[in-house]
């Protein structure tokens, strides 16, 4: 087990730069995410650290020792691919032998045929047997270790991939979106699964996904990645409720954040659709500025004490809570507004709604995207406004 | 009504087969030709009609005689020993060249693969002079290795390999580096497994193509001994058999045998790989 430490990172493809200089300390034992949307150069960065792929500048830190260089192999980590990579033509055990046989035999004992004459080769061969054996029952596959992977379903095929890395005991896991070949049902059990892998094997997980429910779930931290860079690196709940980029807010979270245009007024008081509203930029911000509302902070209030207004468009019912569409002017796409159970009941498509929210819930964004700092405005200030 | 369609099919099918069962007849009365010969005594083999079973059979002495005057059993086995030897050099060299050009990124890739693509049009026959005369230099001219070293290099093999190479994952690749294979240990302990069929395919054109190769033989080796099967039958007619066809049929019934029975064995595997390779 050991931490990585990645320092200045570059990655350029025909001058293209994927990767842009980043910076990245993994605890040892920890279990950190790489999100963000396709191209954003984060599976780059784990090939980088896996050593399959070269990086243009910057150094790789692997426990105490600098791997740039170093061949993939004796790196000592472990990766689990997205199309489980398994080996067609051997069978399950085999498969999970691989990395062991190629570790503890010499050339000479893995030679068929000749193998078994060289000395050795026996009790080498039970160790590896009792090994597999064990990763076999921890993974609840024992009765699998005849089949060839071609016999295997989705979830055993990734199963069988994640015995392959576990068997050899390395400094850490590298998952390169696991779970995406897997259907809805199964991504869920799987999800729950790998985290309580990660309890107890207490290992460093280095877990690629474009899927932020994947990343929220089951991460002790999340680095979320956007064209080449590392945007924000928090716990799930600091990079949910704390986002520090627009671009954060808009990919964590389902569904997504809430996006209105607003006004800065000259004291810096926010206004939307010409309606001021209890909250103050700090100075030195600049229009146009936009706010970001979680749809589970928004809540339907009388139109006497609406910050928003606006006309149900649409009701999304999903059982245990509802959706509601709701088109504002301030925003091109509709407001979602997340309602408990069996809320809203009764509403037609068409009826004008007033929408509120706590200021300390609304979170301002400049016209960079960058988060920027707010605070409340007193009641007794905003009747003087 | 209701009969009517299945009927017209029916009557469609049986077209289709009588006009398919003409052609394969054309292409097979050769060979049937050669068998019946293969069986006549030497009075029957020049008759004016047609007689596709002899009255006196003379197969036993046909085919001894065939075993006698030529060492029928040494070109053979001089077949064997050479389509063999071509096959594995050409897989030990196309196998490792196909993964380069497929899965490794390095300058100039592309300009190498062309290069490949061009070695296929280039005909044997063309340079069969300048590689007769390197051989003569290099004297080892009328050897085994004068009829196996030439096509050693398949170009058709490394290009064959490498599509099919390109549609073995990269993942597959890097979960063998990441398990400590070296790149020749990936080539033969994970490429060329998950590549027989394509290996298969090659094999039977590489197999068929050399076993009944002609002109390369007849002008690499002048002993008898070192006779591949068509040479070897040739060079029979001439030397030995003259006009008798009897003995002449049954030695070239003798060398067509192991393609055809290997056929017959393999049919499903040959027709497979011919389907596979997308080709005639």
């Amino acid at each position: 087990m050991a931490h990585v430490r990645l320092r200045d990172i570059r990655k350029s493809f025909d001058r293209v730069d994927v990767l842009k200089g980043v910076d990245l300390d993994i605890a040892d034992g920890e279990f950190i995410s790489l999100v963000g949307p396709s191209g954003c150069g984060k599976s780059t960065l784990l090939r980088i650290i896996a050593g399959l792929e070269a990086q243009t500048s910057g150094h790789v830190e692997i426990g105490n020792d600098a791997v740039d260089g170093v061949a993939p192999a004796e790196r000592n980590l472990a990766m689990v691919f997205q199309s489980y990579a398994l080996y067609p033509h051997l069978s399950v055990f085999d498969n999970i032998a691989v990395p062991l046989r190629m570790r503890r035999l010499s050339t000479l004992q893995r030679l068929p045929g000749l193998r078994w004459l060289v000395p050795g080769t026996r009790s080498i061969e039970r160790g590896i047997r009792e090994k597999v054996a064990d990763v076999a029952e921890l993974l609840g596959m024992k009765d699998l270790l005849a089949r060839k992977p071609g016999q295997l379903s989705g979830g055993q095929r990734q199963r069988v991939a994640v015995g392959r890395a576990i068997v050899r005991e390395p400094r850490a896991f590298l998952l390169d979106e696991p779970l995406s070949n897997l259907d809805a049902k199964l991504r869920v059990h799987m999800r729950t699964e790998i985290a309580q892998l990660h309890r107890r094997l207490a290992a460093t997980f280095i877990y690629v996904t474009h899927d932020q429910a994947e990343a929220m779930t089951m991460s002790d931290r999340i680095a979320v990645m956007m064209d080449g860079n590392i945007v924000q690196i928090g716990t799930p709940d600091q990079v949910y409720d704390d986002p520090q980029d627009l671009r954060v807010a808009e990919f964590i979270g389902s569904p997504k954040i809430n996006v209105l245009d607003a006004a800065l007024g000259s004291d810096g008081q926010l206004a939307i659709a010409g309606k001021p509203l209890p909250l103050r930029c700090a100075p030195g911000v600049t229009g146009p500025v936009r706010l970001g509302l979680r749809p589970e902070v928004l809540r339907l209030a009388e139109e006497s004490a609406a910050l928003i207004t606006g006309v149900l468009s649409h009701r999304e019912n999903l059982g245990g809570e509802v959706l509601l569409h709701i088109t504002v002017p301030a925003s091109k796409e509709p407001v979602i507004l997340r309602l408990d159970h069996g809320g809203a009941r009764g509403l037609a498509l068409g009826t004008p709604l007033g929408l509120t929210f706590a200021p300390a819930d609304a979170l301002c964004f400049d016209a960079v995207g960058k988060r920027a700092p707010m605070t409340a405005v007193t009641a007794r200030e905003a009747v003087h406004a | 009504m209701a009969h009517a369609a299945p009927i017209r099919r029916q009557v469609w099918a049986l077209l289709r087969h009588i006009v398919l069962m003409s052609v394969a007849a054309i292409v097979l009365l050769p060979f049937l030709w050669m068998l019946a010969t293969s069986l006549k005594p030497q009075a029957e083999v020049f008759l004016s009609e047609i007689r596709w079973w002899p009255h006196r059979l003379a197969a036993a002495e046909n085919y001894a005689k065939a075993f006698d005057k030529a060492p029928l059993a040494r070109f053979l086995a001089n077949g064997v020993i050479v389509t063999a030897s071509i096959f594995l050099l050409q897989v030990l060299v196309a196998l490792p060249a196909a993964y380069a050009l497929a899965k490794l990124r390095f300058w100039g890739r592309q300009t190498v693969f062309a290069l490949v693509l061009f070695s296929i049009l280039i005909p044997p026959q063309a340079i069969a002079v300048p590689v007769f005369l390197l051989f003569h230099t290099a004297g080892i001219l009328d050897t085994y290795a004068a009829l196996i070293v030439p096509f050693t290099i398949s170009v058709f093999g490394i290009f064959l390999m490498r599509q099919f190479f390109m549609t073995v994952p990269d993942d597959l690749v890097d979960a063998a580096r990441m398990d400590g294979l070296g790149e020749f240990a990936i080539v033969w302990r994970v490429m060329l497994p998950t590549a027989i069929p394509a290996v298969t395919a090659f094999g039977i054109f590489s197999v068929v193509a050399h076993w009944n190769d002609y002109f390369w033989p007849l002008i690499a080796v002048n002993s008898t001994h070192l006779f591949t099967p068509p040479v070897g039958v040739a060079h029979f007619r001439n030397a030995e058999a003259g006009t008798d066809y009897g003995p002449l049929m049954a030695a070239a019934t003798i060398i067509i045998a192991p393609l055809i029975i290997a056929f017959l064995l393999a049919q499903r595997r040959f027709i497979e790989g011919i389907t596979f390779t997308g080709m005639k």
